[in-house]
Formats: structure tokens, C-alpha cells, sequence
């Protein structure tokens, strides 16, 4: 057999920008291992986690605070309460379904170009607004304009944060993250003054000014210097090795860097998280709006009944920082998968116990308890995302994992309002974003099990291996050796790095190596 | 409404006449001037308001929405004076009603004054009282539903735009015959009538909604919305401010420049650093590319020596 003189790549670990590099599947993630050598770690990084806590107040908390328009939209245009709430709805589904056009372009442009883009647009969409003449244009100028800008602006922000850190993710995302808690405590009064002094059309105007302040956000967002080289892929069948090859044209550059970008789609880990989240955003968006007529109708009077939604808000800003900080000790990284779970377990039990509850007493702390496991998982998505797929997919795969969110955001306050008219308690609501909770977080235990089985028992048999030797034109070499999976993959994946030149490369086949 | 059974009209006579010549007893030994009689009530009362007191004044609302017999009684617990006889008067609206003063007698430790007031209209409304001579008085608040929510704060709107000012009676109070809009001050109220190029008006039952159109700055003031019933109006007054676009535009200019000086700001600070980096980065970079030729000799002899490839 080929003797080998396994040459390892500069710098002493897995090369960077390696994203085919857990190409056994079945393998599991190191959550120990620093997917990227180049993350700051802080300095310039808190700068980012200050832009990103800043975009999230101008997203998430100025859609919350868009409600508040809605007593005056009904007054000035005469429209009943359904009519208008559609505008809350097409903002948030617009938001989310349009993520990962927000992602696309934070790959090709970068991701300060892509939020200052969104800035632009949704302030643009807020301003347009102040000048409504009715309901319809409304809808297309802050449901469709502003919901549009802000999706472009979403993902990248936090996609960002991500590449800045590794060490400490958690905690930077409980950070950036905790924006739309604090945002909403901030500015509903603010806007409520707004309202009072220049009515809703100049409340929208000055908005429009606010949420510009996302380009500053972007400006804040430094790209990290990637390596000046172009990244292609290459996919060589194991049957016929050692084919010469020379990349042609443009558009198979275009249609490989894309294949490249969602790649991580088909990976089964992910598949599961998607499957996951659409539980998860199924079961998160009814239990926080009928908490409160919940309370009222048990009796409890209304300053109570918004005291236990301050309550809600203020503990999932502790949840986001604190579970954030928490995970990011070096002995519960390993078992952040776990945590998340927990999260989510511990949400789903409580909002099953809501029910049960019948006084102001026993609803504030377990409102309590509940915001502060919401604002944990929600600190904790985008860091499990990051897990799952790595940090250099980390922009795509956020656009995707937004989108998953859409789709029940649409769906559950219809079904939810249907189980409430039709049985005429709030109980079966409450159930059901429970066991879609639990539901969400049993998947992934199954998942997680599953996958320890089967690297059990892939430790008797190892794969194949196989090994890509690009030869520079300038002499120099890189080698790379991965293994494959035993599932009938044939393909072998590397990715060369290509200083604008041609390049010769050799492909081999090796037998599995003793252990 | 509370209709009195028969035998307690015939009690309620007895009892005065009782009084009155109890009073008149009186009025020999103490006072000379002869008291009149209470009027004794030719119509039975249709409704009845009592107030229970003691040594404290007490106030009360009556909601009142068509014309009625208001039958308004006053209980005053006897203090430990236990005067058998003490004299009372009703004024209404701080004015003394002429003939109205009585001796009231002693009974079971109550003094008991009644008096039945015939409301017909408006100008009846108004605050009535009963008072002791030791200074304990009630009084009674007659007037038409009020309404619940009243806005404190003004409607804005904006010049060449249109307004919506809204009204409601609640569930609880009972249902408006109708619904007017006025405009003006306290004294002096204006109605409006619908004009199609400037004022609206749309009521349902319980609301009502005036859409002024096409505002200018004379526009502004206060507007009152009236619900209308039988005895009369609950005004309810809702203030509207008139403003131009300019000004919510400053503080939106203000903040957009705030954030275009943000940006430069730290793109030229970006430029600086950048600037700065290549300077000593130009230094470093030679350094290393020969550190790396080096390497990459080294590699290539090795590889080309030790591995058998197949092209």
C-alpha cells in the first residue's frame, strides 16, 4: 500500500475555512474545539455585541411597540381590531420569512452592507407610513417595506456576533440578545409620549429616525479579515481518481458557492434543530399574549395582570444574560445541547402548570420562571445553531433557522384564538405550547441518543479514508485527509485554496488506517 | 324606583301631622312665628333617596334620565343633646328653598326629614341638601349619567388632515336617547350640524363619532360630546390641537443627522486604524512570506521524496 507522510496544515489544527471538514456525519461536534482560529475574543468584539444590542431593540422592540398604534389606527380609520392586528403579524412573518434573503445577501455583500441596507429600508418603510391614508397602505408600507428591512437586518447582526467570538458566544449572545427585553421596557413609554404629543403619524416619523440608527449598528460591524483567497469546491468521485481538472466558468463558480453556502441544510444534525424550532416557534408565540387575558379572567385586576407581564419581560432579561453566562463555562460547553434542552423542557412544564393556577400569588412567580427560561433559549438558538453547523455557515444557517420561526408565528395566535373561542377556557391553549415545547426538546434528546449509538458503533469499524494533494503552481502543497462515511457516500470534499490561478490536483485513496 | 305601599303613606301623614302640632306646641312656647306645614304630596314619588347620618356630612349621586317624583329623605341620629325638636331646611344648590324650613321631632332616636321634589327638566338639576340646625347636612347630586373615561390628554392632529374624535357610554350606564356635538367653552356651547366638506357625524347606540375634515389651526379648542336623555346632557369635553408636519420633523432631522455623524464617525476612525495596520503590516508580511518559502521547500522535497502518487 501508498506509504504516506501525513503533512499537517499550517498552523497546527484544522484549516479555518474548512466547512466540509465534519464530513462524517455521524461524527460528533467538538464544541471544544475553536471552530475559527481568527475570533477576536473581545476588543473590537464588545463593539459588536453593543451594534447587535442595539439592532435588536430597533427590530424586536419596535415590532412589539407597533401595537400600541393600534387603538389609534382603529379611531382614525374606523377599522375593528382584527383589521388592524394584521399589521403586527405581517411585520413579524415578514421578518422572519425573509431571513435568509437577509442571510444570502449578508454572504455575497457582507454583513455591515446588508444592515445598513436594512436600516435604510425600514426606516424608509416607517416614514412612508407617517403619510398613510389607510389601512391597505398601511400593510405594504410597515407590513412589507419595514418588515423587509428589518429581515435583511436581523440575521446578519447576530450572524455576526458569532464569528466575533467563540470562548465566550453564549454570553455575547445573552447580551445582544437581551435588546428586545430591555428595548420593549424602554421604549413602550417613550412611545407612548410620542403618541400623546404628535399623534400617530409623527409618533411613525420619528420612529423612522429611530430605527435608522441600524446603520449606525452596521457601521459598527467590522468584517474580519477572511484569507484573500476565492474558496471552490471540488467533488470527486471515489470511483475515478486523479482526474485533472480546470474550473470553467463563472456561473458554475456562482452555482457551487451557493451549493457551498446552504450546504449544511441536508446535514441530518440539522435537520433535526429545523424540525425542533418548528415546534419551539409553534409553541413560544401564544402563551406571552394570552398570559395576561388569563389572568383577568381569574380575577386578577388589571395593573396586577401588567405587573406579571413587567415580571416576564425583566426575568427573561436576567434568563438571556445569566444562561448565557452560565453556558459558557469550560465544563457545561460540552453539555450546551443539554442545557438548551433543559430550557426548553422547563418552559413547556411551565406553561402546562399555568392553567392550574388560579391567583396572583402562585401566577408571579411562575410568570417569573417562565421569562426567565424564555430568555434562555432564546439566548441559547443561535449559539446551538453555531454548534451545529459551524461558524463559517453560521450566517446562512441563522437565515434558515429565522425562517422555521415564521412559519408557526403565522400559524399558532389563529389556532390558538380558534381553541380559545371554541372551548372557551384558555387551557387548551396552554397545553398545546407545552407538548410542543416538550415536544420540541424530547426530539433532540432522541437525536443526541441516537447519535451516541451509532458512533458506539462506528468505533469497531472505522471508515475509509481518502486524501486531496493540491500542488500550487508557486511548489507549494496542501494536503488534506478526511474520512468517509460508511452511508454510501461516495464523494470526497475538499476545499483548495486558489490564489486567482490554475491549479493541479491529485486525488487518493487509502485503505482505513489501524486504531 | 321605589313605590310606596299604601299603609306607609297613611303612617308617613299621620307622622306629619303628628309633627306638625307637636311643632306647633312648640313654636307657642318658644318661638312666636308660626312654622308652615310640609306640603303634603298630591303625586306618589317615584323614586326615593334616603341618607343615613349621623355627625358627618354625606354626599350622594343620583343618576337621574327622564322626569320624576324624587322623594329625598334625611335621617339624623339623635346625638346625647336628645333635643325633642329640632328645626331643618332643603336649599338647593346652596340656596335655601323659600318654605322650606320644618321642626323636625324626635322618633325611635331619628330625626326624620322628607321632602318630594318634582324634576322636570335641566334647570332642575343640581346639587340639593338637607340641613340640621347643628350643622350636619346631606346633599344630594342629582344629575344625567356621566360618562366613565374622560380624556385628559389632547387629540393632535394635523393641518389638511382629518380627525376622528370619538365618544362612548359605557355598558353599565344606561343607553342615550341621542347624541350632540357642541364646540365653544363652559358658558357658551355651539352645536354642530353636519357639514358635509367639514364635520361628521356618525352615533350608534352607544357611540359616537364626530370626523372633522380638512383642519386649519381655528380648528383647535375644545369640542364637547353630548349624550343626550330625557331629563338632559352629560357633556363630556374633548380638546384638539391642531399642528403643522414641522414639528415632529425636527426631532426626526435631529436624529437622522445624529446618526450620519455616528457613521462617519467611525468609518474615519476604521480608515485610521487601517492606515495605521498597513504601515506595520507592510514590515511584518516580508518577514514572514520568507519564513514561509522556507517551509514550503522544505514540504515539497519532503512530499516529492516520500509519496508515490498516481496522476
Amino acid at each position: 500500500m501508498v506509504v504516506i507522510k501525513e503533512q499537517r496544515p499550517k498552523g497546527g489544527r484544522r484549516a479555518p475555512e474548512d466547512p466540509n471538514a465534519p464530513e462524517d456525519p455521524n461524527a460528533p461536534e467538538d464544541p471544544n474545539a475553536p471552530e475559527d482560529p481568527n475570533a477576536p475574543e473581545g476588543g473590537w468584539g464588545w463593539m459588536v455585541v453593543a451594534g447587535c444590542f442595539l439592532a435588536t431593540i430597533c427590530i424586536r422592540a419596535v415590532t412589539r411597540c407597533v401595537s400600541m398604534f393600534f387603538v389609534e389606527f382603529q379611531t382614525h380609520f374606523e377599522k375593528d381590531y382584527s383589521t388592524t392586528a394584521w399589521i403586527h403579524s405581517l411585520i413579524d412573518s415578514t421578518t422572519m420569512l425573509c431571513a435568509p434573503l437577509g442571510s444570502f445577501l449578508g454572504n455575497r455583500l457582507s454583513c455591515r452592507a446588508t444592515v445598513m441596507l436594512g436600516g435604510l429600508l425600514s426606516s424608509a418603510g416607517l416614514v412612508l407610513s407617517s403619510f398613510a391614508s389607510s389601512v391597505e397602505f398601511l400593510y405594504i408600507s410597515l407590513g412589507v417595506i419595514t418588515g423587509l428591512g428589518f429581515a435583511l437586518s436581523y440575521t446578519p447582526a447576530i450572524a455576526i456576533v458569532g464569528k466575533y467570538f467563540v470562548e465566550r458566544k453564549a454570553l455575547a449572545y445573552g447580551i445582544a440578545l437581551s435588546g428586545s427585553g430591555i428595548g420593549t421596557f424602554l421604549l413602550a413609554p417613550a412611545v407612548q409620549l410620542l403618541i400623546e404629543h404628535y399623534s400617530w403619524r409623527g409618533a411613525l416619523l420619528i420612529l423612522g429616525g429611530f430605527v435608522s440608527n441600524l446603520c449606525v449598528c452596521g457601521a459598527l460591524m467590522r468584517p474580519l479579515k477572511d484569507t484573500e483567497v476565492k474558496k471552490l469546491v471540488f467533488n470527486q468521485e471515489v470511483v475515478e481518481p486523479s482526474i485533472n481538472t480546470k474550473l470553467s466558468s463563472r456561473c458554475q463558480n456562482f452555482c457551487l458557492k451557493t451549493r457551498e453556502d446552504f450546504g449544511f441544510i441536508w446535514k441530518p444534525s440539522f435537520l433535526v434543530l429545523s424540525v425542533s424550532f418548528l415546534f419551539l416557534a409553534y409553541g413560544c408565540s401564544s402563551p406571552v399574549v394570552y398570559l395576561v387575558p388569563y389572568a383577568l379572567s381569574v380575577g386578577v385586576d388589571h395593573q396586577h395582570a401588567a405587573f406579571l407581564m413587567s415580571t416576564f419581560g425583566v426575568s427573561g432579561i436576567v434568563g438571556n444574560i445569566t444562561f448565557g453566562w452560565i453556558t459558557d463555562r469550560k465544563r457545561l460547553r460540552k453539555y450546551r445541547m443539554a442545557c438548551y434542552m433543559l430550557a426548553i423542557g422547563m418552559e413547556g412544564l411551565c406553561c402546562m402548570i399555568i392553567p392550574f393556577l388560579h391567583s396572583l400569588p402562585l401566577l408571579a412567580p411562575l410568570s417569573a420562571l417562565y421569562g426567565y427560561f424564555d430568555g434562555a433559549y432564546v439566548a441559547l438558538i443561535p449559539v446551538v445553531t453555531s454548534d451545529t453547523v459551524g461558524s463559517t455557515y453560521l450566517t446562512s444557517a441563522l437565515g434558515a433557522v429565522y425562517f422555521l420561526h415564521g412559519i408557526p408565528y403565522l400559524l399558532s395566535p389563529p389556532i390558538g384564538g380558534w381553541l380559545v373561542d371554541h372551548t372557551g377556557t384558555y387551557t387548551a391553549t396552554f397545553f398545546l405550547s407545552g407538548a410542543s415545547f416538550m415536544l420540541s426538546s424530547s426530539l433532540l434528546a432522541a437525536a443526541v441518543f441516537v447519535r451516541y449509538v451509532l458512533m458506539m458503533c462506528e468505533r469497531t469499524n472505522p471508515p475509509p479514508v481518502c486524501e486531496w494533494v493540491c500542488e500550487w503552481v508557486n511548489g507549494s502543497v496542501t494536503v488534506k485527509r478526511f474520512e468517509l462515511s460508511k452511508k454510501g457516500r461516495k464523494r470526497c470534499t475538499s476545499i483548495c485554496h486558489l490564489p486567482f490561478t490554475e491549479l493541479n490536483w491529485s486525488f487518493l485513496l487509502l485503505d482505513p488506517p489501524h486504531r | 324606583m321605589e313605590n310606596m305601599p299604601a299603609s306607609w303613606k297613611l303612617l308617613l301623614m299621620l307622622l306629619l301631622v303628628l309633627t306638625a302640632s307637636c311643632g306647633r306646641v312648640h313654636a307657642e312656647t318658644l318661638a312666636p312665628s308660626p312654622k308652615p306645614l310640609a306640603s303634603v304630596p298630591a303625586l306618589s314619588a317615584d323614586m326615593r333617596k334616603v341618607a343615613v347620618l349621623k355627625s358627618q356630612n354625606s354626599t350622594q349621586n343620583v343618576q337621574l334620565l327622564n322626569p320624576v317624583n324624587l322623594s329625598l329623605e334625611c335621617s339624623l341620629t339623635a346625638d346625647h343633646n336628645n333635643l325633642p325638636n329640632i328645626s331643618a331646611f332643603w336649599s338647593q344648590d346652596g340656596r335655601e328653598i323659600p318654605d322650606s324650613r320644618l321642626t323636625v321631632a324626635l322618633e325611635n332616636q331619628q330625626y326624620h326629614l322628607q321632602r318630594l321634589f318634582y324634576i322636570s327638566g335641566e334647570e332642575m338639576l343640581g346639587s340639593y341638601s338637607c340641613v340640621f340646625e347643628n350643622g350636619v347636612r346631606a346633599d344630594f347630586i342629582l344629575a344625567t349619567p356621566p360618562f366613565g373615561e374622560v380624556r385628559d390628554k389632547p387629540v393632535v392632529s394635523y393641518v389638511r388632515d382629518f380627525v376622528v374624535l370619538p365618544c362612548k357610554m359605557e355598558e353599565a350606564k344606561p343607553k342615550p336617547l341621542s347624541w350632540r356635538w357642541f364646540r365653544g367653552n363652559k358658558t357658551h356651547k355651539e352645536q354642530i350640524s353636519e357639514q358635509p366638506e367639514r364635520f361628521q357625524i356618525h352615533s350608534e347606540e352607544r357611540k359616537s363619532k364626530l370626523k372633522v375634515i380638512n383642519l386649519t389651526h381655528e380648528d383647535a379648542g375644545v369640542y364637547y360630546c353630548g349624550a343626550v336623555y330625557a331629563i338632559g346632557t352629560t357633556m363630556n369635553p374633548i380638546e384638539l390641537k391642531v399642528i403643522t408636519y414641522q414639528e415632529p420633523l425636527k426631532p426626526f432631522i435631529g436624529i437622522l443627522i445624529e446618526v450620519v455623524l455616528l457613521v462617519a464617525v467611525i468609518f474615519l476612525c476604521e480608515k485610521r486604524r487601517s492606515k495605521k495596520n498597513t504601515s506595520k503590516g507592510n514590515e511584518e508580511n516580508v518577514d514572514q512570506n520568507n519564513i514561509k518559502l522556507q517551509e514550503e521547500e522544505k514540504g515539497a522535497e519532503e512530499g516529492s521524496s516520500m509519496r508515490q502518487r498516481k496522476v
